[in-house]
């Protein structure tokens, strides 16, 4: 890439940098460090009596890392062509017609508890073209059959529930190319993280490997299925229970956009 | 922290919140992200403010480079694939919308640590040693990340270079 390039290059940052910043940062930042301020008292108090250490040791997990181990694109199923599709800030219709939005985000509306106010935050679709998985606008993503290096994310969405989250939201990703992170939690690199683990159950058969962990209030539930698909949930809505996010993390239809 | 200086830091913020959140919309591509990763390193500035008043923006930037590494580190490659930044609110014309749709694309597709380096050096245009110093790096890795970065952008975008290029 050339100078000029690189002088453009710089001016494509700033325009896709160009938005409004959020109000009420600093009031937010001085209420987060009060909290911090809280919190570091109540550390400093369980390490002065050495728990600490026993408790960061028993719980110690999280969400995964991704391994780079390829995949063997025996071992998985073949990718079904899929529409590509993505959407961005738009509300949910209640019921009706809902062709319009990605796949992911019908899958998951149906699996949610009904509520006329879902909005769309963000989502895509990948699909197959041309032998290659590619994001809507074109970018590639993964060969077909592979060999993939990484896990990939063949959909995503990410759902408010009410406008401006009032209500909480939800994050999906469906992944191929998980299988690096092996299906049983013995030994897993999920182990190996920062969070704190709520349940990890190996995989058996056809189910898949099953691990929820919890993160700054944020609850995570991840599924590595034995052929290498996977699926991420994420939420903080209070009305989306652990049980529910188990149920979206091994749903088949979600399941079945990795191919 | 006292009256005067929790003025000194709002004043801090608003004079310099412009900048440092679109640091944080382009490390992380997602306006809610940004949001948090933002917040979180402002939170952590006005803990420490009476100790480091004098030097906010270079702490404040390694908080947020830095949480943004680790947090991709700690919680597996997602960010990797968000979605794109949400659109600005004045419409643009064609070209600029493929522009940065084409940018936003790429910049999901890089490592967090690629897109750290790419927005130092290139929207924040910070010379290498000052990147060095934010993220812990010799000059050299620098020199040899951004090199790597630039490379991958051009192996994800080429029409990125010919889209610039006819602009």
């Amino acid at each position: 890439m050339d100078l000029d390039n690189q002088d453009r290059l710089r001016q494509g940052l700033r325009e896709l940098a160009d938005q409004p910043v959020p109000p009420g940062l600093a009031d937010r930042a001085l209420a987060g460090s009060a909290s911090l301020r809280r919190r570091r008292h109540v550390l400093t108090a369980l390490s002065a009596v050495g728990v600490i250490g026993v408790i960061g040791a028993s719980v110690a997990v999280g969400l995964p890392r991704l391994a780079a181990d390829p995949v063997d694109p025996a071992a998985g199923p073949s990718p079904t062509p899929l529409t590509c599709q993505t959407a961005t800030n738009e509300p949910v219709p209640p019921s009706g017609d809902r062709d319009h939005l990605p796949a992911v985000v019908r899958i998951l509306i149906e699996l949610l508890p009904p509520r006329d106010d879902y909005y769309v935050v963000n989502a895509l679709t990948a699909c197959v073209r041309d032998g290659y998985w590619v994001y809507p606008g074109g970018a590639t993503v993964a060969a077909v059959g592979g060999p993939e290096v990484d896990a990939v994310a063949v959909a995503s969405a990410h759902i408010s529930l009410g406008k401006d989250r009032t209500g909480g939201r939800i994050k999906v990703n469906v992944y191929r190319g998980f299988s690096g992170l092996g299906t049983t939690c013995a030994g897993s690199p999920l182990l190996t993280a920062g969070n704190e683990m709520l349940f990890c159950e190996d995989a058996v058969g056809d189910r898949p490997l099953l691990a929820g962990s919890t993160y700054r209030g944020d609850i995570g539930v991840v599924s590595i299925f034995p052929d290498g698909r996977g699926i991420m949930v994420e939420n903080n809505a209070p009305s989306i229970d652990v049980d529910l996010m188990r149920t979206i993390a091994t749903d088949p239809d979600l399941i079945a956009l990795a191919g | 922290m006292d009256e005067r200086a929790e003025r000194e830091f709002r004043e801090y913020v608003a004079s310099r919140q412009a900048v440092l959140f679109r640091a944080a919309l382009l490390l992380t591509g997602h306006r809610e992200d940004a949001e948090d990763l933002l917040q979180a390193a402002l939170s952590r500035l006005a803990l420490h403010w009476e100790d480091v008043a004098g030097s906010a923006d270079a702490y404040v930037r390694k908080i947020l480079y830095h949480q943004q590494v680790g947090r991709w580190r700690r919680r597996g490659r997602e960010y990797a694939v968000e979605a794109l930044p949400e659109p600005a609110a004045a419409p643009d014309p064609a070209d600029q919308t493929s522009l940065r749709v084409t940018l936003a694309t790429v910049l999901r597709q890089l490592t967090p640590r690629q897109r750290a380096v790419l927005v130092l050096r290139f929207y924040e245009d910070l010379p290498e040693a000052q990147v060095a110093e934010i993220l812990g790096c010799s000059v050299g890795t620098v020199r040899s990340m951004t090199s790597r970065t630039l490379a991958r952008v051009r192996a994800l975008a080429p029409e990125l270079v010919a889209t610039v290029a006819a602009s």
